[in-house]
């Protein structure tokens, strides 16, 4: 178990930081030809409706446009958009174009034109009779005996054996019980029974939706695509489309952002098409009001949280009944539901534990894949009740949850019962160093001077909260990542990856896997992410796998690729293989004589017994080793306008190895900050006939750098024997902490709990004034 | 029929007087353009057409005047949002006003926006026209057919109406400065610190002489379909011992006599309460406790 690095665990720049602060052209939009056609969408304006007829007669005509796609003309397959494992564990509930529309921002039919103008002007002069059907607006409504069957089309299925009931807006449908948990609850000394909730959000990558499309020379189609899943795109584009997989590659440039928002093929299709039908390059990009609408967002999600505790601290029973709202669509309904038990329930010892997870259609906006994945709403739910047992017991709640909380060598009969969409994989823990989180984030706070909020006065009051949290690394059993890894004569390397930067610094990261590996600088390796012709399959940046899956591949074709190299060291060398050793760019013998990286590539291109040293690899996992975290949070509440600010923040993250310690950092922020956000001010604002009214950055807010608190994050360390170099995860765990964590210090300023999100000064004030009476 | 903003004809006169010129004639005539920070946002989002001619009126030099003279402080039109809370004379003959600059967006939106947009722009949201009324600035706009002053509080008509001759440019704001034992003070409730669009805000002027209300001038905004004085408020304190007594009935009299709408932003009852909490920080300010 190698411990003293050279590359990781260091600091090293981001490879694509010079090109990005110079402007180079890196992203979708700056490859974009001068003459390519743009598309522009008619957009459901209901929330409900069928359509009687579509007329894009008068539309056609227009100066500029080349193609209308609608319902009519474009091949009817069921499918799912979520970029998942194949066969997806999300319903097969979409059309690429549907006679029916199910929420207001669903498609109805896409223009090509040369300009965005003329396509506008087309989008407007299509005539679309609807018949408005009765619309079904939140949880409650859909889930009424008798409420509308939003998938009322007999084509509606899910690829694998899961529950799925359309005909009662049942979208998903998750249960689990371990020993008898009413039981539990009667052998408690006290009992708690709380309902949280938490709203809409969307993820807000700043570069929105972008994919554009040609014909290669040989007719094959070329998408190039802001999207986290290149490969899960292809498959996907092929299944809309009806053509063949060998007819499209599928490359990612730069993206701008995902946060799971492009683990999603929501533009894909329809610049393929268009690029078939028309010959033309075919480019598309949602406006900040369609990336609200018309993309994907956070599930909004109702939690009932039952818990008992006996006077000693012992948690007798742990029940969690939650209901997700996933839009009109079932994207990722099954597994986020499955991601609120799974990532979170685990962390805590209880004998007796019940689960009940379901999802429900609506005629809202979408939900999807977001940052933390239903652990940020259940995480919430959970630490607040943890919050809120501690407090009934009267002891410390840091202490509360020191001691109750998993450790290395234990397991919990969640991971086994709880999977994504099969059952789960049992593991033990492995690395965890929570408790030393814990310790270093109250330090770091000053958790011993909160207070209580029965002695604090003024009109200004402060409080600390904490949560604890877990997460997972990647999907066991059902992910995986790959690399291609060769030399080149100069002793640099092609590092080719399915796995997708989304602007994490992904690339950097296992470049220094490879570096580390090979025994090489950084600026040797050359890497390239991620082309459907070109790098080998990975299923993306997704479930906080990249670092840990698709690492441990890049690890591994490194290993490959230095045996290889060894082998032609040692004939030069004239020694054995095991004597040599990789390092500073050299291949080095016991007695120090040495050839350099780049004379091992002369020779083996070039020399005697010619060949190219390279190698592919896989692997996938058998374990979600979880990192863990201790968030503190310090507000200060105006208790005449509610006004809750976060004064500090402080995050101890036990990532394992951290493979570049200030990416680590930065993820931590970034996913803090987004937290924040979230948790004080992003909510969906509707109309009554369900239509978005707050879709834009006017109206919904998220935190800037000049909203940011002073954010102290702490690496802890621990070694993941499982992963490369002891790396676990980092870049999800990280946003599920704010809501609890603020929630718990309004309450210790205070002594009012927040249990439905966003804490809006009103709703701050609201609170303060029902406690007053 | 809206123009595509890239054909939209702008005209750079070189001077107030050509300025006046263009605007005399309906053929040269134009749509005044300052920063561009709601008309820009407005013509993008369809909110308003894209007019045929516009006049920049941005580097107008008679308009970037700031100055002291005899107890009043001349702004001129065009000065910037940047400027005005850069500028030590605002910051000490009118401190509500520099406050009140620099919330307004982010940095890039004062170094553009101007004091005149935001006034003509007559949105019941925007962060200057309080301070401004408070302190019974006056407005003086121009034409060729000559000069016009008159008071803000009469300029201001309505939500997104003022009192401007299609022919007239608004060149300059005359605001009576801070006078020896007045304190004032600008404060804004919104979401988050930065680029924010108030959800209320208010500004007062007031002083005491002997515990007594001597003067007591205060405005709200978001509370109305414009910026408003609250009158009611200001006659029940003026006169009064400045005691807890008095600021509560002002606080009272403040939630009651606002009529604000519900909308995404906040609803009616949550803006009453903060009105109210807002005037009694306003007199608490004034009372020499540091209430904010
Ligand atoms: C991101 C963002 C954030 C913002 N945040 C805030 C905020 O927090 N608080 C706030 O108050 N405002 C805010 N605003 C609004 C805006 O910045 C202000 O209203 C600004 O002062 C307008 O000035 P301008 O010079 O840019 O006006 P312009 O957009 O150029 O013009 C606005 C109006 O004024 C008219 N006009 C301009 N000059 C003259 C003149 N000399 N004579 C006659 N008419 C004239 C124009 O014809 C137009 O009708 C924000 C805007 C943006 C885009």
């Amino acid at each position: 178990m190698k411990r003293n690095f050279n590359v990781v665990n260091k600091s090293v720049r981001k490879i694509d930081s010079l090109s990005l602060a110079t402007g180079k052209p890196m992203y979708v939009g700056d490859f974009k030809p001068a003459d390519a056609l743009i598309v522009k969408m008619l957009w459901s304006p209901h929330a409900h409706a069928r359509i009687v007829s579509i007329d894009t007669s008068a539309a056609e005509q227009l100066p500029g446009v080349h193609a209308i796609l609608h319902h009519g003309n474009v091949p009817r397959i069921v499918h799912t958009t979520a970029g998942q494992g194949f066969p997806e564990p999300s319903p097969y509930d979409t059309f690429m174009f549907d006679h029916k529309v199910r929420h207001v921002g669903d498609r109805v039919a896409a223009v090509a034109a040369e300009t965005a103008e003329q396509a506008m002007a087309a989008v407007k002069a299509i005539k679309v009779v609807y018949e408005e059907l009765p619309a079904v607006l939140s949880i409650e409504a859909a889930l009424t005996p008798g409420a509308p069957v939003i998938h009322d089309e007999p084509e509606a299925h899910v690829p694998i054996p899961v529950p799925y009931e359309p005909q009662r807006n049942l979208a998903a449908r998750v249960a689990m019980e371990v020993g008898d948990f009413e039981a539990g609850l009667k052998e408690a000394d006290h009992a708690l029974d709380l309902e949280y909730y938490t709203d809409y959000a969307q993820h807000c990558p700043i570069e929105p939706h972008v994919a554009m499309a040609h014909l290669a020379a040989d007719g094959r189609v070329v998408i190039t695509t802001s999207t986290q899943v290149p490969f899960h795109v292809r498959r996907i584009v092929a299944q809309t489309l009806d053509i063949p997989v060998r007819r499209i590659r599928v490359i990612k440039p730069r993206i701008g952002g995902g946060f799971g928002v492009k683990q999603e093929v929501l533009l894909e299709d329809v610049v393929a098409l268009f690029a078939l039908r028309t010959g033309r390059c075919v480019f598309w990009k949602y406006t900040r009001e369609e990336e609200f609408v018309s993309s994907r967002t956070r599930h909004p999600e109702k939690m009932r949280v039952r818990t008992g505790v006996k006077k000693d601290g012992t948690i007798t029973a742990m029940g969690l009944d939650c209901i997700t709202n996933t839009g009109a669509y079932g994207s990722h309904a099954l597994t986020v539901v499955c991601n609120s038990g799974s990532k979170i329930l685990p962390l805590y010892r209880a004998a007796n534990i019940h689960f009940v997870g379901e999802s429900c259609y609506t005629n809202l906006p979408v939900g999807g894949a977001y940052r933390g994945y239903g652990a940020t709403q259940s995480s919430f739910a959970v630490d607040c009740t943890m919050d809120e047992l501690a407090e009934l017991l009267g002891v410390d709640s840091l202490e509360f949850r020191r001691r109750n909380a998993i450790t290395s060598g234990e397991t919990s009969p969640v991971f086994r019962a709880l999977g994504e969409g099969k059952a789960g994989v049992e593991q033990s823990i492995g690395s965890c160093e929570l408790d030393r989180c814990i310790t270093l984030g109250a330090r770091a706070i000053g958790w011993r001077k909160r207070g209580r909020w029965q002695d604090k006065t003024g009109r200004f009051r402060r409080g600390i909260g904490m949560a604890a949290l877990m997460q997972g690394s990647s999907i066991p059993e059902i992910d995986m990542g790959a690399a291609s890894l060769k030399i080149n004569d100069d002793g640099s390397f092609n590092l080719l990856m399915g796995a997708t930067d989304l602007g994490t610094g992904s690339d950097t990261v296992l470049a220094q896997i490879a570096a580390e590996t090979l025994g090489c600088d950084m600026d040797k390796i050359i890497v390239y992410s991620s082309d459907t012709d070109m790098t080998p399959f990975d299923v993306g940046a997704y479930a906080s796998s990249t670092t840990y899956l698709s690492g441990m591949a890049v690890k591994n074709v490194a290993e490959k690729v230095a045996k290889q190299m060894l082998e032609v060291a040692s004939a030069m060398l004239e020694c054995k293989a095991r004597e040599i050793r990789l390092e500073n760019n050299r291949a080095v013998r016991r007695d120090g004589k040495s050839v350099g990286f780049g004379e091992i590539a002369l020779r083996a291109l070039y020399g005697t017994d010619q060949h190219q040293i390279g190698a592919v690899s896989s692997r996938i996992s058998h374990k979600s080793p979880p990192p863990f975290s201790a968030h503190f949070a310090e507000v200060e509440v105006d208790t005449e306008t509610g006004r809750v600010k976060v004064l500090r923040y402080v995050a101890a993250v036990d990532c394992g190895t951290a493979i570049n310690p200030k990416l680590a950092e930065g993820q931590t922020e970034g996913g803090v900050l987004n937290g924040i956000s979230y948790a004080l001010t992003e909510q969906y604002l509707f109309s009554p006939k369900g239509k978005m009214l707050n879709a834009g950055f006017s109206h919904y807010k998220i935190f800037s750098m000049r909203d940011k608190p002073a954010i102290t994050t702490i690496l802890v360390p621990s070694y993941e024997k499982t992963g490369p170099y002891g790396a676990k995860s980092v870049s999800e765990i990280c946003i599920n902490g704010p809501l609890p964590a603020i929630a718990n210090a309004i309450y210790n300023a205070v002594g009012v709990r927040m249990r439905t999100s966003p804490f809006t000064s009103e709703k701050v004030w609201r609170a303060l004034q029902d406690k007053a009476g | 029929m809206t123009t595509p903003m890239e054909q939209l004809d702008v005209a750079f006169p070189a001077s107030l007087p050509e300025a006046l010129a263009l605007m005399a004639n309906e053929a040269t005539r134009g749509l005044p353009l300052a920063g561009g920070t709601d008309l820009m946002v407005q013509w993008e989002s369809g909110a308003r057409p894209v007019p045929v001619r516009a006049i920049d009126v941005k580097n107008l030099c008679e308009l970037h005047v700031l100055r002291g003279e005899n107890g009043m402080v001349v702004i001129g039109a065009g000065i910037t949002h940047a400027a005005l809370r850069r500028s030590e004379l605002i910051r000490t003959a009118i401190p509500a006003l520099a406050e009140a600059a620099a919330t307004v967006g982010g940095g890039q939106i004062q170094a553009m926006g101007t004091i005149a947009g935001s006034i003509a722009n007559a949105s019941p949201a925007g962060d200057l026209a309080p301070t401004l009324l408070a302190s019974e600035a006056r407005v003086v706009v121009a034409s060729v057919r000559g000069e016009r002053e008159l008071p803000l509080a009469s300029f201001i008509l309505g939500y997104r109406r003022i009192d401007l001759a299609p022919d007239e440019l608004i060149v300059r704001f005359l605001v009576p400065a801070r006078r020896e034992g007045e304190r004032e003070l600008f404060r804004k409730l919104g979401p988050r610190a930065a680029q924010a669009i108030s959800k209320i805000m208010g500004s007062y002027r007031g002083s005491v002489r002997d515990g007594v209300v001597a003067s007591f001038a205060v405005a709200l905004g978001s509370v109305a379909p414009t910026a408003i004085r609250l009158p009611e408020v200001e006659r029940a304190v003026i006169g009064q011992p400045l005691n807890e007594a008095t600021i509560a009935r002002a606080e009272q009299v403040a939630a009651a006599s606002v009529k604000p709408i519900s909308d995404i932003r906040s609803t009616a009852e949550y803006r009453q309460w903060v009105s109210g909490r807002l005037v009694r920080g306003f007199l608490e300010h004034l009372a020499g406790r540091d209430a904010t």
